[in-house]
């Protein structure tokens, strides 16, 4: 199991600190799928580089633990880091598929980290690769293709082949769908559930499309402001949704064929930089009363496995 | 000159990329961004565009508004063909069609002012105006207090805010007709509502024709009374709004609306082959086949025409020919 | 950058920049107060004829008794003139060029590149022994020269920035509001393009300077005015060097390379704050 606890992470900016991650917990059973879901600047992409350590320079770990496996990662000196890193827990970034390098082939690139890392030879990391290859549903061809004769879908696919190589047990996506049509995204959505499925993969899906996430994810934590505002079973969430925001982010999607207007949220996000006390959803909400001025972000308990952090759910 | 009842009318729209071949090699092959499209917009329609990236929606846009010419066809904006008109007129009917990009980071100069952003069409196109003008604009996009907005530059404001500048630019010369391509793909799920409110209200309020292209069906069922599904420069299937969500006929439309992630529907299926590899361009037979569960041998050969199947009802298939 | 004080505070930052910045404000004061300075006229011979530095002339004579740190000072003039007047050229010419070439494409933009091609290849130094014979060997020939043959690379970036600015959306934009092509270049490639022109200009101007240097050393061009190409020739055809007597040419040489360098630092910096592909 993967505990976060308290954790807070601050980027340097010109004109003060980015309260990016603000004190957050959570916890995250083995062999789940669990769906991040968080609009820009709600901290969601930091989160993820946060778990493998790799923050760009500007940002600093303030507090909080990540426990994984009973060990606090981010206390971990940079040469026990690196047995983690890759190898025990994985990541996708956005984007990844145009990274690819060009010149090589496929298996090849899929290989390298074990040739590099594990110093395995090239034959038998070949034939790990491959069989990589196989399990993300690529046909053998692509093994010997070069990145530009593949389609993203494709791309994306070898992509995650790269990251279960080493056979982790955490792999993070970070919008792993995005820039992919709505079919491709279906399929990808799909082998991911695939390898929770038959290897126990423990999955965090970051992503700011809710009904993306909604359609694999076993729990789902909402994001705003650097804060958690909301945390529970898939259908917990989908059908029950607590906070404004999370209503109001449901709200927003139009179903095909039905003549409801959608809502939508008013106003912007606030800036993160030096933000006032208090919920952070103030200027936008439609329930906010002045207990929201002054509110601690202690979480409430609406329903089994079900947390809500809003004024509206008690003191 | 009768009054025509459709804003926009392409026929047999085609353009076509050449693609170079090696010095020794005289064939001429093309990349087909575009290969015969032909659709009417009727004044006062939201009309909706879905297709994927590298389907051509982007290039029959740039088409529409003038910006490209097409390799054949003809483009008619309130009945006048736009390819045929000389620059001078061009220029006078350039007052009537404006359009809304996708990415708001990059369609406003980055050293120009909300004011220098928004004046710029009234000014070129001689249109007198006055400060008000640009603060009625300001606010009837939801930028308020208007006065705060003028004077700020592109990357003092959000994604969602400058793309409400972008809008506000295209109104500003009072336009019938604007394209809006993919406007909120970019925004956050929570401000895109907004948005399209927007022009929906602009469409209901000031009988704004609009095109809406999107790879999203689900915006372009929310948004066109009328829908038109595009895949590699073809359109494969044309109806109602109607028509298309709830009885799709094409195979392609099917996976689409198959695809939607709908909120409480776990384990759908969706009817699709897997794409092979990037955009080979398929030399005869439907541009489907290689995806298409359902192909027949025909398929491979020939290639399917739009056929009407009822009253709001085409589609491009042998899988309905008569 | 949005306005000044933003600007300077990125600046600030650069430290390279700073000591660029530093190099040059010096010599440029040097050179403004120079009538001012208690030091000899630059061409007042005295009897101490290559003498090494000492505390009368701390960078010692030359063959004729003319002090040397007095000569260095002279002579930052020509270097700051030929290096900025040169840049305004390549600057203008290559500006013109590159956007007219990059936005227009078709049959323009081949000429233009041939044009570009062509002025590339000349044999600069040739090219300078002969206008300079023919029109007369002075400051303004050799600025113009100068100018005129350096202005292909900046045409060449310019044309590279039009060709991938063209293509953003914000032209589209304003090509649907039907703004006049030449409204487009001037006001909307052209102020994207000028801060990272401005950069390579500072670049170009301490490789004017170095050109104009090396021309007069190699006794081309403008060799009556007094100039660090002029001092470096004197101290290399007297045979100052092989006789041991250092001073005549380290000294020049010092004061040539700073304001090479100096020139060099603050358009590095630059080029690194307006960098397009940071992020805002």
């Amino acid at each position: 199991m993967i505990e976060i606890k308290n954790l807070i992470v601050k980027y340097k900016a010109e004109k003060g600190f980015v309260h990016a991650i603000d004190n957050i917990n959570l916890k995250i059973d083995d062999g789940v799928i669990f769906g991040l879901v968080g609009e820009s600047g709600s901290g969601k992409t930091t989160l993820g580089l946060t778990f493998l350590r790799i923050l760009p320079k500007n940002a600093i770990i303030k507090s909080g633990e990540i426990i994984f496996s009973g060990i606090n990662i981010l206390n971990l000196p940079e040469n026990e880091m690196i047995k983690y890193r890759g190898k025990k827990i994985s990541m996708i970034f956005q984007g990844a598929m145009n990274s690819l390098n060009p010149v090589i082939n496929i298996e090849k690139q899929v290989a390298e980290p074990l040739i590099y890392h594990d110093n395995l030879s090239l034959d038998e990391a070949l034939k790990i690769a491959r069989e990589k290859l196989k399990m993300v549903g690529l046909p053998e061809n692509v093994g010997k293709s070069y990145p530009h004769q593949l389609s993203g879908g494709m791309k994306q696919r070898v992509v995650i082949a790269m990251a279960i190589i080493t056979n982790p047990e955490v792999l993070i996506a970070d919008e792993p769908t995005t820039a992919l049509d709505v079919v491709t995204q279906d399929r990808i959505m799909k082998l991911i559930k695939s390898l929770q499925k038959e290897y126990n993969l423990t999955t965090i899906l970051i992503s700011h499309d809710l009904p993306i996430v909604s359609e694999v994810a076993d729990k789902i934590a909402i994001m705003y402001g650097g804060k958690i505002i909301e945390v529970g079973e898939y259908y917990q969430i989908l059908k029950n949704a607590k906070h404004p925001y999370t209503i109001g982010l449901l709200s927003s999607i139009p179903e095909p064929g039905s003549t409801k207007e959608i809502k939508g949220i008013p106003g912007e996000p606030i800036s993160l930089v030096n933000p006032p006390p208090g919920c952070r959803l103030y200027n936008r909400c439609q329930f906010a009363s002045d207990k929201c001025k002054t509110y601690d972000y202690s979480p409430k308990m609406v329903e089994e496995k079900h947390e809500v952090y809003c004024t509206l759910y008690g003191e | 000159m009768v009054s025509n009842m459709n804003i926009v009318e392409t026929e047999g729209v085609k353009k076509y990329y050449p693609i170079r071949g090696t010095i020794f090699s005289r064939q001429k092959r093309f990349i087909k961004a575009l290969d015969g499209i032909s659709l009417n917009i009727e004044k006062g329609e939201i009309y909706s565009l879905v297709g994927e990236t590298g389907s051509g929606k982007t290039t029959l846009g740039k088409i529409l508004v003038g910006l490209i010419p097409p390799t054949e066809g003809a483009v008619k904006i309130d009945g006048i063909d736009i390819y045929s008109l000389r620059k001078k007129e061009i220029k006078q009917l350039r007052k009537k069609v404006q359009m809304i990009f996708q990415d708001p980071y990059e369609s406003l100069d980055p050293k120009y002012k909300v004011k220098d952003i928004i004046e710029e069409p009234l000014k070129f196109n001689h249109i007198e105006y006055s400060k008000d003008r640009i603060i009625e604009l300001l606010d009837f996009v939801s930028l308020k207090p208007p006065e705060d907005f003028i004077n700020k530059y592109p990357f003092q404001l959000s994604g969602g805010q400058r793309q409400r500048v972008a809008i506000a630019r295209a109104l500003a010369i009072s336009p019938e007709f604007i394209i809006a391509d993919e406007p909120v793909s970019m925004l956050d799920a929570s401000i895109r509502a907004n948005f399209l409110n927007i022009l929906k209200d602009m469409n209901r309020n000031y009988n704004l024709s609009i095109l809406m292209i999107t790879h999203d069906i689900s915006i372009a069922s929310y948004m066109g009374k009328r829908i038109s599904v595009l895949y590699r420069g073809k359109i494969v299937e044309q109806g109602s709004n109607y028509e298309i969500i709830k009885n799709p006929l094409h195979p392609y439309t099917i996976a689409l609306i198959e695809s939607i992630p709908l909120i409480g529907k776990r384990d759908k299926e969706v009817h699709i082959k897997d794409e092979i590899s990037s955009n080979i361009p398929v030399d005869k037979g439907c541009n489907f086949y290689p995806r298409c569960p359902f192909a027949m041998d025909i398929c491979k050969e020939k290639e399917p025409e739009l056929e009407v199947i009822s009253q709001n009802h085409l589609v491009s298939c042998f899988l309905y020919k008569q | 950058m949005r306005n000044l004080n933003e600007f300077w505070a990125k600046y600030k930052k650069n430290k390279i920049g700073i000591v660029g910045l530093f190099i040059i404000i010096f010599f440029v004061l040097l050179s403004i107060l120079a009538p001012i300075l208690p030091i000899p006229s630059p061409t007042a011979t005295t009897s101490q004829i290559d003498s090494p530095p000492s505390l009368i002339h701390p960078f010692g004579t030359n063959d004729l008794g003319e002090d040397m740190l007095s000569l260095c000072i002279w002579s930052i003039e020509i270097s700051l003139i030929t290096g900025i007047f040169a840049a305004i050229i390549i600057i203008l010419i290559g500006l013109i060029i590159g956007m007219i070439s990059g936005y227009y494409g078709g049959i323009i933009d081949e000429i233009f590149m041939r044009i570009t091609d062509f002025f590339l290849v000349i044999p600069s130094l040739v090219l300078i022994i002969v206008i300079t014979a023919l029109f007369g060997a002075n400051l303004f020939n050799v600025i113009l020269i100068i100018g005129l043959l350096s202005w292909p690379t900046t045409a060449r970036i310019v044309r590279s920035m039009t060709l991938s600015l063209k293509e953003r959306q914000f032209i589209e934009a304003a090509k649907i509001s039907n703004v006049p092509n030449f409204y487009i270049i001037f006001k909307h490639l052209f102020p994207n393009v000028f801060p990272v022109i401005i950069a390579t200009g500072i670049l170009n101007i301490s490789g004017a300077i170095f050109t104009q240097a090396s021309l007069v050393f190699l006794g081309v061009g403008n060799i009556t005015d007094l100039s660090f190409g002029l001092l470096l020739h004197n101290a290399f055809e007297g045979g100052d060097i092989i006789g041991g007597f250092w001073w005549t040419s380290l000294f020049p040489g010092l004061f040539l390379t700073l304001i090479i360098i100096g020139f060099v630092f603050i358009g590095r910096s630059l080029e690194q704050i307006l960098n397009p592909k940071r992020s805002e």
